[in-house]
């Protein structure tokens, strides 16, 4: 965990302050967005509830004014099997069997919106005590210590590039019942500008409605997650013109996609809501992803068959996430367990039913 | 042609062998005065069919733009164009995963033909449409059905008794000619006619409800008079088929044996898939008029397609996640290659039916086929927007040449429909969300 | 997407018998007005008719009232007086024909004779619509080749089924001699008890002694006792005194001159009406022991049935036939699915159910009046539909009840989404539809077909800009007296409900311009479809109408030309207590219409069975 006590800068030089234990009156017992009309919620706080199910979720993708991967792409075995005559082996059940010294991470400068999670401006030239080497992406106008050590791992993989493999299937996954995520804005007093809303963020297990186009249709009633370790802490931030920003808080997701059955934490993460005239809403979810549970999904799950669609070795995705590990600091060991990851999601009005 | 029935034989497959008795006049009502079966025959066997290709197609380029009769045909069915016709495109039809993942290659396909939404990798999600189907029709035919795969495999089959018994498929044209023109092979018009005692049975059953019903009419007013008489037309039409049934079999002119194939390489590279196809479907069009089989599954490619070019190291399936999407031309070219390849096999399979003459029309007038897919854009593994298409009017009981689009809906409405075309008694088809009662009924007659 | 030839012609409205041809294909046209000046005249001239010249409600007109001391505490059910209906006027019934068992009937019997896990699969011949209802029809239709081949295989299934080897025991009171031969003894306690719940009368010996014959023939052939059973039982599930319900008649001994409905005819005409179902043991029983002509006993049965749940089976049907609702069930009722993407058959079928809940709710469980169904806010939402009333739904499956909130836009069935998707067409919404629905089935009224002239230049495309509303593209048949005439009778009403779209779903704006949804009724004017709830509540047809088409149910014909003061007399009764339904059905129930027959209906010339 990072030090929660920290004080965090958000991008934009709007200054946030951490507060831990603020979203602790959340946990449980909230009314639904909009409770059935007998049973007016025991405890609830004052103020509206907006309730979103996710229509897209997936990773942001930095932008960059020079060629952010140079040498190219990762290979796939088969491709590098084309290449050298040699198939690499399959060694996604035993990443550091064997060693991968030509995987190609991103390591050139690229501006995306997000947090500064660790409130530094951090570079691969000068870390300080208490922080992993690492070197952190601009904002959009320059802001500098946006950290996003996970895309450097996989920048140059191309199935995860927009449009790729793994973003259709993320896209997929939030629609089709693998991967339902909802979201909760409460205690808002004014929809543009409040000091005090509180957010959470929840697994669930049932499908959003869909229409006959294939779309969310919005409106759905959807049960959060039965688990309660599947609903997030409850974070307060505040909603400026329409934005909201809040955090940090851990999360955990599910997912149930194709041939992965995992569990997707983020800790420490930050949560950016903007919401739109038109009722939907779309933000980014920014956190560290542990190393472990990262390539659970990647290595131990979808292991040489998405290395073979995806384009990568498992041996030097694995070598790559740890090597850019920036959260999670271990003081005995100086090493890092966790990576900054932002996603982004879009979103619909629902009824969150708890 | 010999059409005698052996008085014996039927006693015992009467009785099972048992010394029973069986009253004369139950012989005699299915029996002319010289003891050999009444000459017309019943109507023409009407077959059921699957046609299997992997790998799916582009939606945007696959699916027409027009709905109803005379439809148009997009890029990847354009090889069509001479059997669409006989071609009804169903188009627009999900897979409902109710938050069960979607198994690559797998969903999609075991929903198609089970209804059900496989709960776990590898899961055979219960009886195949096939097999339902086979069970009510099949029965009479040497072969209750015969499952054919052009890749060569034997385990490659989408035909399944039960979640743990799988049909294998015969995988060579001199594997399927053995199997059906081999040994025991008996040309079906010199065979002995059985008639089934249970259709003598009903109908002299029909002849007692005959008799009620004739008390019933006298009490009853002239207007439900005239509506007697038209229940009695329609149960006289009844007896009627049950005595075209009880006449045998109709002859099969059409059959003859066909010349045994010669050894053949056997591989999953285009063209050798190509030519396995091509000689199984002309081994099947025999096998179909000689009445050995009522129905049949051909498997083109399996969801794992691994068709390839001679000589590249990069099958079909491979290539729908390797390939990236041409940003130029909107889909991916080497493995929408594979989809038209499919396409040209499968209206090739039509053509061939199409043109084998039987009775008054042709083989496929008497045949449905159901043509289907694992997946829509197979690069995300989509199992929305399935490609389905029906070839064949089955005996007159369904209408082709048509496109229906059923945008949202669940596919499970195509095995619905073509286990009721093939009659059975069912009003509903798959689980959950997938659980449909409204069969396609723009293509019912 | 839409064809715009089709979109433009059908918000014309003149395609209305595509949906409601049955309604009016064989009836007169009653009316033709030329101008708005004497539609007030016609529609006078036209209440007379409907309401048979009785001149009708003289009592308050102010919808439903609140509980007074003369009614029934909800959901209680008085007995019923054998003197009913002692002041009420002579009738002189109409007559009497076979009717054939709708499906469901035809599930319904089969799962209470045989057993509710016998599966009944196949594809039914379709129920038809007559007069504007499925019930009449079934007094005319027949069975063709295909629907007879249907049944025969149901037949065979559901016998296979109900004498499988795990079931039989259950079936079958008499151990068989053996189980490989006929036992005539056996067969013949078989054929006799299933043949009287079956046909719904006792057989006479030689016809037990048909079947006996049946069962034998088959068991001594195949060596199998239980494949002789199943034999005659699926001969039985043939019979026409199965698949039609023949209810004899017999001179009335109080009457001289009349026929009157056997004492067993009367169990299943009691049975299929209040349970859609087969008579139960006891009512058979009571039917064969002539209960069922006495006043008294007769009482006591149908206060029986009526005391039970499954009057909400009966209830439920008559409302679906009413409404039309078999168009949902058979998969007629579609929506383009570009421009409604939310629209699906899951989401109909849970929109009928919604709605048939709320009648049962209303009228069964809280026996309150006929008339609140259009303004009560009580509902019911499953997660499907709560999408499309954006609502929350906290049951992940089913049902839940659900009300809509003070100053909600929606109270009463017409603003439920099933009423408001059928009466529509695919991309459209239609107020001629919908107001044609509320005149001829709410109201009772006649409108008649729309000419065959019609010239479409004077309707704009709605995407050049000038009729943007439904309202706006209808004030083109005001100003044409050919149209405005009956239009005038239906598009005042439906515009009420345009806030909902061709789905059923709000909105506030057509093409971009405001909706204006206010509209009159008889007359009175309303704001919105709220305003449009309490004014069908507070006519004075709705009522009357309601009794008409269920005496029309109930009898499965047109009403009779010697019932119309009958129903005056009914209509008086219920005026003074609320139109509740179970009182509606004693009355009807109790009356000569219901248990007495002119006799026989004679063939129509050129008629012929369909």
């Amino acid at each position: 965990m990072n030090d929660p006590l920290r004080v965090l800068r958000a991008y934009f030089g709007i200054g946030l302050l951490l507060c831990v234990g603020c979203g602790s009156s959340g946990g449980g017992g909230a009314p639904s967005s909009a409770p059935p009309p007998e049973e007016p919620g025991p405890a609830a706080p004052a103020g509206d509830s907006l309730g979103f199910v996710f229509t897209s979720f997936g990773f942001d993708y930095p932008s960059h004014d020079e060629e952010p991967c140079p040498l190219g792409w990762n290979l796939s075995p088969r491709e590098e099997q084309v290449q050298t005559g040699v198939l690499p082996p399959d060694d996604c059940q035993n990443p550091e069997a064997n060693q991968d010294p030509d995987f190609l991470t991103l390591e050139g400068s690229g501006r995306i919106q997000g947090f500064d999670l660790d409130g530094l401006a951090s570079t691969n030239g000068a870390p300080v005590a208490g922080e992993c080497r690492h070197q952190d992406f601009t904002g959009p106008a320059g802001e500098p210590g946006v950290d996003y050590q996970l895309w450097r791992a996989i920048g140059c993989i191309r199935g995860f590039q927009r449009g790729g493999i793994v973003q259709n299937v993320q896209d997929d996954a939030v629609i089709n019942g693998e991967m339902t995520i909802l979201l909760e804005l409460s205690d808002i007093d004014d929809p543009r500008n409040d000091d005090e809303v509180r957010v959470q963020i929840f697994a669930s297990t049932d499908s959003p409605p869909l229409g006959s186009d294939g779309k969310v249709l919005p409106y759905g009633s959807l049960d959060v997650h039965e688990e309660a370790r599947f609903h997030s802490e409850t974070a307060v931030g505040r909603l400026v013109d329409g934005v909201l920003q809040a955090g940090p808080i851990d999360l955990l997701l599910r997912l149930n996609i194709q041939i992965v059955d995992a569990e997707l934490p983020l800790h420490d993460a930050w949560v950016r809501v903007e919401l739109l005239p038109d009722g939907s809403a779309r933000g980014q979810i920014h956190g560290y992803w542990p190393v472990e549970a990262a390539y659970e999904v990647f290595g131990y799950q979808a292991g040489y068959a998405a290395a073979d669609a995806l384009a990568y070795t498992c041996t030097g995705l694995y070598a790559a996430l740890k090597s850019h590990a920036d959260g999670g600091f271990d003081p005995a060991s100086g090493a890092c367990s966790s990576l900054s990851t932002i996603y982004q999601f879009t979103a619909l009005p629902a009824f969150v039913v708890k | 042609m010999s059409r005698t029935i052996d008085r014996r034989t039927f006693l015992r497959g009467v009785a099972g062998g048992a010394a029973i008795s069986v009253g004369l006049p139950l012989l005699d009502c299915f029996l002319n005065d010289s003891g050999t079966a009444l000459a017309q025959g019943g109507p023409l066997p009407v077959r059921f069919g699957t046609w299997f290709w992997g790998c799916g197609m582009n939606p945007q380029r696959w699916i027409p733009t027009t709905v109803g009769p005379d439809y148009d045909l997009p890029p990847e069915l354009a090889s069509l164009a001479d059997v669409k016709q006989y071609v009804n495109v169903l188009s627009g039809m999900n897979t409902i995963l109710d938050g069960r993942p979607n198994y690559p290659h797998q969903t999609g396909i075991m929903t198609n033909i089970t209804g059900t939404v496989p709960g776990a990798d590898g899961e055979v999600s219960g009886t195949s449409l096939d097999v339902l189907i086979s069970r009510a029709i099949g029965g009479g035919t040497r072969f209750r059905s015969i499952e054919m795969a052009a890749t060569g495999r034997p385990t490659q089959t989408y035909s399944f008794e039960s979640a743990g018994v799988a049909n294998p498929s015969a995988v060579s044209p001199l594997d399927l000619y053995s199997r059906i023109f081999g040994a025991g092979f008996a040309d079906p018009n010199d065979r002995d006619f059985m008639p089934d005692p249970r259709l003598v049975l009903r109908q002299s059953a029909l002849s007692a409800i005959r008799d009620d019903a004739a008390r019933l009419e006298r009490r009853l007013g002239s207007h439900d008079r005239q509506r007697l008489d038209q229940y009695f037309t329609s149960l006289r039409q009844l007896e009627q088929q049950l005595e075209l049934s009880l006449s045998g079999p109709p002859p099969l002119d059409a059959c003859v044996r066909p010349p045994e194939p010669k050894g053949e390489d056997l591989g999953t590279d285009l063209p050798q898939t190509a030519k396995t196809h091509q000689m199984m479907t002309e081994l099947l069009v025999f096998a179909l008029l000689c009445d050995q089989t009522r129905v049949f599954n051909m498997l083109f490619s399996w969801s794992l397609s691994e068709l390839r070019n001679p000589g590249a190291d990069i099958s079909h399936h491979q290539l729908t996640h390797d390939e990236g999407v041409d940003e130029e031309l909107g889909y991916q070219p080497n493995a929408t290659f594979f989809a038209l390849a499919s396409m040209e096999a499968w209206a090739g399979f039509v053509t061939r039916l199409a043109s084998e003459p039987e009775g008054a029309g042709t083989l496929l007038d008497n045949c449905l086929v159901m043509a289907h897919s694992d997946s829509s854009f197979a690069k995300s593994h989509d199992v929305n927007l399935i490609p389905f298409m029906t070839a064949g009017s089955a005996g007159g009981r369904i209408r082709s040449g048509i496109h229906v689009a059923a945008p949202g809906d669940p596919t499970t409405r195509v095995g619905l429909t073509m286990q009721q075309v093939m009659g059975l008694p069912v009003s509903e088809f798959g689980t959950r969300s997938m659980l449909t009662s409204q069969p396609i009924s723009e293509i019912l007659t | 997407m839409v064809d715009e030839r089709f979109a433009t012609l059908s918000d014309l409205d003149l395609d209305l018998e595509r949906i409601t041809a049955s309604r009016v294909a064989d009836r007169p046209v009653k009316m033709r007005m030329q101008s708005k000046r004497n539609r007030t005249a016609a529609l006078v001239l036209l209440f007379a008719w409907v309401l048979g010249c009785g001149g009708g409600s003289g009592g308050s007109a102010t919808g439903p009232a609140p509980g007074g001391p003369a009614d029934p505490p909800p959901g209680a059910s008085p007995n019923t007086p054998p003197d009913l209906l002692a002041d009420a006027p002579p009738v002189s019934p109409g007559p009497a024909a076979m009717r054939r068992l709708t499906e469901a009937q035809y599930r319904a019997s089969v799962a209470d004779v045989l057993g509710e896990d016998v599966e009944i699969g196949g594809r039914f011949e379709p129920d038809s619509r007559r007069d504007g209802l499925l019930a009449v029809g079934t007094s005319f239709v027949s069975v063709t080749p295909a629907g007879f081949e249907q049944y025969d295989a149901i037949a065979r299934s559901v016998a296979e089924q109900a004498l499988a080897p795990e079931r039989r025991a259950a079936l079958v009171a008499c151990p068989p001699a053996s189980v490989a031969a006929a036992d005539d003894a056996c067969a013949s306690d078989f054929v006799r008890r299933y043949g009287r719940r079956l046909l719904r009368r006792s057989l006479a010996d030689d016809e037990i002694a048909r079947g006996v014959a049946v069962a034998r023939e088959t068991a001594t052939a195949l060596g199998d006792f239980y494949a002789g059973l199943e034999m005659a039982l699926a001969t039985l599930l043939l019979s026409p005194e199965f698949l039609f319900r023949v209810e004899n008649s017999e001179p009335d001994p109080d009457h001289a001159g009349r026929q009157r409905f056997t004492s067993t005819a009367m169990a299943s005409r009691l049975s299929y009406l209040l349970w859609n179902t087969a008579p139960d043991e006891d009512l058979l029983a009571a039917g064969e022991r002539g209960d069922l002509v006495d006043d008294a006993l007769l009482a006591a049965e149908l206060d029986r049935l009526l005391d039970s749940p499954r009057l909400e089976d009966g209830v439920r049907v008559f409302f679906s036939d009413l409404y039309g609702f078999d168009q949902i069930r058979q998969g007629l009722v579609r929506k383009d699915a570009t421009l409604f993407p939310a629209y699906s058959q899951a989401l109909i079928e849970d929109a009928e159910e919604q709605t048939l809940r709320v009648v049962a709710e209303h009228l069964v469980t809280e026996d309150e009046d006929y008339r609140g169904l259009f303004t009560t806010r009580r509902s019911f939402m499953s997660r499907a539909l709560g999408v499309v009333y954006r609502v929350p739904v906290v049951s992940g499956t089913g049902f839940e009840p659900y009300e809509f909130p003070a100053g909600s836009d929606r109270a009463g069935v017409l603003t439920h989404l099933s009423l408001l998707a059928l009466y529509s067409h695919p991309g459209r919404s239609s107020p001629t539809l919908r107001g044609k629905f509320v005149r001829e089935v709410l109201l009772c009224q006649d409108v008649p077909p729309p000419p065959g002239n019609i010239d479409f230049s004077m309707f704009d495309d709605p995407a050049s800009g000038t009729r943007r509303t439904a309202r706006d593209r209808l004030q083109a048949h005001n100003d044409n007296p050919a149209c405005a005439g009956c239009h005038g009778l239906m598009d005042p009403i439906g515009l009420g409900l345009e806030k909902m779209d061709s789905m059923g779903a709000s909105r506030e704006t057509e093409n971009g311009a405001a909706i204006d949804p206010s509209g009159q009724l008889n007359g009175v004017a309303f704001e919105d479809a709220i305003g449009l709830g309490e004014a069908m509540a507070a006519d004075e047809l709705v009522g009357p109408c309601f009794v008409r088409s269920f005496l029309r149910f109930a009898v499965g014909r047109e009403v009779a030309d010697g019932e119309g003061e009958l129903l005056d007399y009914v209509n008086q009764r219920l005026g003074e207590s609320g139109y509740r339904m179970r009182e509606l059905i004693r009355l009807i129930v109790m009356s000569d219409a219901f248990r007495s027959t002119s006799g026989p209906r004679l063939a129509v010339e050129g008629e012929e069975a369909s």
